[in-house]
């Protein structure tokens, strides 16, 4: 064995954990250190050229310095962010540092004094022994900050994604290692089940319960495989994960393979993720490298081995067959249930499949004991979830709440008060979950579906409303995605996406023909879609199907009025639904100047010069531009 | 493609079969009925199987890309931004026909699902550069520097 190895197992063993934690000020310290968020959103924000900014300025001024790349906090709208600590003093961390504002930023904060844009200045990171800046807040005392439970992201926006050493640093692999010294493989499934931890994929299944499924399968050959496929592209808490902290997930999958006694992990991924994958990449070999995975671990002869496998974005390979049979080489088409993985899975091995979050979680059950992991949640639902807040939020991002907060404690924190009236709905679960009314903005959002009035997470999706948006068209847009998506195996799903998405079309659209029952027909179109609504849920084969409806029905039940408007007003009270209107030019008041024509992006307006004009409306997008430049008051708006 | 088939094992597992597409798309841009075929022979499966499994994943393609490829976003936050005049206002730079290219290829356009900048929404990809906070008047600006 390697001396490195050796000096690990002895690290990981002895070294004791220092308790306090300062965030990223740190003693000691004699150099400027800058430490630059780097993750897959800052990089499409401009950290990297803020980066190159800083490294111009230190180059031509001839300053020693130190540069970090930290994984992120998190909180896209404070993007591209960085921290700097200078010798003495507190870590301050700054917002929205384009690269136009380093230059100034710099200056300053090199003289110890505050940047004069008072805009950019964050928080700090408070340490008894530093010296700190004034009139700058602490960082736990920031609402953002503090009002979640930040379990799982408590080292983000301090941890180096790229290095080991960080994370054995704020304890990494200690969980693996006890687990390794001391427990067998059944102490940890039954650890796990006293945890009460739950599938965070979405399906809630109870992790210790279907590790121990695996562990009493007798087979020679099990995988282990880590569902990072994160197919709901408006879900993208795993990935802040992995980005952030990939040996976190590394150690998890290997506490998971040695549970159920698996040699083989695959961590599924989808390809679009290229940061996620690269540092996971780096992960591995560093692992690797110490001994932390591959053959005989610490001496204790077991084998893990680990591999990447790359996906390419299709929604139902998400579900755990068609994840399975898109790694075997095959169409990523689920399969019916039973036999479930843990008894016949990839490559007809019994098989283990977990959502990353899930994983991420399990370290933290080892890590800090059962006690602690239950202290967060409620009852049957514990530890915390993930979110991802998209749509009309003011402070958009992912943040971790503990188990059975209601949607009004996530309001607080990523909306200003001042914008709560306008909030009309909450949309939570990603393409098959559900709308929220305000009324129901009090209840818990938990496992615990069946107790009435809580709330289900589905992939932590959280998207806010105002009055802007049209709920009829959000419906509309998730139901093209399950039907684009939809794998076409089973006939309630491919048939059933298909015939909600037309007739919820119908409403959204001008009738065809100025026919008196049209109206009625459209009413039709309702309770048709209950009624199949009802047959999906009950026949069809994967969630896909299953959960499809649950935007419609929701919709249908909180937000009726929305359609009645739709149906019989033929109004749009959003202003969404384009579709609805028609734009004519009235023959008599066009002046035939032809300003309306030009502008049309699609050429959809005809005529001589000086003649009246007239819109050709198949070709019309309803886009208004025309209404606009019309100085005669010309066009109307049927 | 001669080189990179090469450089590829002779015997392939069925279950590698993605991971080369995948890698082959990012370096060629697009799948060819000639790699298609060479890859069934080495994996000892129809070339229609490959297509099969290709065909299942709406970002592998068959043709190769304009000289700019036009990405729109359409996740959920970028289409509560009302992305509909900004697909628009392209539209009518570019000139699209129905297929998704300009006719003089040198535009080809599609929407895509999520870019990853919500936050910073609406977002634009065009080749590997992203354009975030579109506003109409950047369309206009971005299409008069390509021209
Ligand atoms: C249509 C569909 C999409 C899914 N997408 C995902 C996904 O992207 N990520 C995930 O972890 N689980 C997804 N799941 C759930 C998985 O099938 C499975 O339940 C989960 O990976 C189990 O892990 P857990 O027990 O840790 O929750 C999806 C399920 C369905 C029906
Ligand atoms: S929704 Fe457009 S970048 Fe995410």
């Amino acid at each position: 064995m390697t001396k490195l190895k050796q000096e690990i197992i002895q690290r990981l063993n002895t070294e004791p954990l220092s308790d306090k934690f300062y965030g990223l000020s740190k003693l000691n310290i004699t150099i400027p250190h800058i430490y630059c968020e780097i993750s897959s959103s800052s990089i499409i924000a401009g950290i990297k050229d803020s980066i190159q900014e800083i490294k111009k300025y230190f180059t031509e001024l001839d300053i020693e310095y130190k540069l970090f790349e930290v994984s992120c906090k998190g909180a896209y709208h404070y993007q591209p962010s960085i921290s700097i600590q200078m010798p003495g003093m507190n870590a301050i961390s700054f917002k929205n540092v384009y690269y136009n504002e380093v230059t100034n930023l710099l200056d300053s904060v090199l003289n110890n004094m505050l940047p004069m844009n008072k805009s950019l200045i964050l928080a700090q990171y408070f340490h008894p022994d530093l010296s700190s800046w004034s009139d700058v807040p602490d960082i736990e005392d920031l609402d953002f900050f503090r009002l979640q439970n930040r379990k799982l992201l408590k080292y983000n926006g301090i941890i180096q994604a790229n290095s080991i050493e960080s994370y054995l640093e704020y304890g990494g692999y200690r969980a693996f290692a006890k687990i390794l010294n001391k427990k067998t493989p059944l102490d940890v499934c039954k650890e796990l089940e006293k945890s009460g931890l739950r599938g965070r994929g979405g399906g809630g299944f109870k992790t210790g319960e279907k590790w121990k499924l695996a562990l009493n399968n007798p087979s020679s050959k099990k995988y282990f495989i880590c569902n990072a496929d994160e197919s709901d592209f408006s879900s993208k808490s795993g990935i802040l994960l992995i980005e952030s902290n990939p040996h976190m997930l590394i150690e998890g999958v290997l506490i998971g393979a040695y549970a159920i006694n698996a040699s083989d992990v695959i961590i599924y991924i989808n390809n679009n993720h290229k940061l996620a994958i690269e540092r996971l990449e780096k992960a591995l070999e560093e692992t690797l490298e110490y001994g932390l995975c591959g053959e005989d671990i610490f001496k204790s002869a077991i084998n893990i081995r680990i591999s990447i496998h790359k996906g390419l974005g299709a929604y139902v390979c998400g579900e755990e067959t068609a994840l399975i049979s898109s790694i075997e080489g095959k169409r990523a088409i689920p399969k019916a249930k039973p036999p479930y993985p843990s008894e016949v899975g990839l490559f007809g091995y019994p098989t283990i499949v977990n959502n990353s979050e899930t994983i991420f979680n399990s370290v933290l059950v080892f890590r800090d004991g059962v006690d602690n992991f239950k202290q967060s949640g409620t009852y049957l639902s514990y530890g915390t979830k993930l979110y991802t807040i998209n749509g009309n939020a003011d402070f958009p991002g992912i943040i971790e709440m503990d188990m059975g907060k209601t949607v009004n404690d996530i309001l607080k924190i990523v909306s200003l008060p001042e914008n709560y009236n306008s909030i009309k709905a909450v949309h939570l679960g990603g393409p098959t979950g559900v709308f929220i009314h305000p009324d129901n903005f009090n209840n818990q959002i938990t496992y615990d579906n069946l107790s009435k009035g809580s709330l289900w997470f589905g992939s932590g999706s959280f998207v806010i409303l105002n009055e802007n948006n049209c709920i009829i068209d959000i419906t509309k847009y998730y139901l093209d995605f399950l039907n684009k998506e939809s794998c076409g195996k089973c006939i309630p799903c491919r048939e059933g996406t298909q015939q909600l998405l037309e007739i919820i079309k119908r409403i959204t659209e001008k009738p065809d023909s100025n026919i008196r029952h049209d109206s009625l027909i459209r009413f039709k179109g309702l309770l048709q879609l209950k009624e199949i609504s009802e047959v999906m849920q009950q026949t069809s084969l994967c969630g896909l199907g299953k959960n499809a409806p649950e935007s419609v029905l929701s919709s249908l039940e909180f937000f009726d009025e929305e359609y009645e408007d739709h149906i019989f007003e033929k109004n749009c009270k959003a202003g969404v639904c384009t579709d609805l209107k028609e734009y004519v030019i009235i023959v008599d008041a066009c002046v035939g100047c032809g300003i309306c024509a030009k502008r049309c992006p699609t050429d959809a307006i005809i005529g001589c010069a000086k003649t009246s004009h007239f819109i050709i409306q198949d070709k019309c997008i309803k886009c208004g531009i025309c209404l606009d430049a019309c100085k005669f008051d010309a066009i109307k708006v049927n | 493609m001669e080189k990179y088939l090469k450089d590829l094992k002779s015997e392939i597992d069925r279950s590698e079969i993605l991971p080369i597409l995948i890698d082959y798309q990012e370096k060629f841009g697009f799948l060819n009925y000639d790699f298609i075929s060479a890859l069934s022979e080495r994996a000892n499966l129809p070339a229609g199987n490959i297509y099969g499994i290709a065909s299942f994943y709406p970002q592998f393609n068959f043709s190769p890309k304009a000289k700019y490829n036009i990405k729109l976003c359409s996740g959920i936050s970028c289409h509560l931004k009302n992305i509909k005049e900004l697909k628009a206002e392209i539209f009518k730079h570019t000139k699209l026909n129905s297929n998704g290219f300009s006719s003089d290829g040198k535009y080809s356009f599609e929407f895509v699902n999520c870019l990853g900048a919500c936050a910073q929404g609406p977002v634009m990809k065009i080749n590997d550069k992203h354009y975030i906070n579109l506003t109409k008047m950047d369309i206009i600006k971005i299409f008069h520097e390509l021209e």
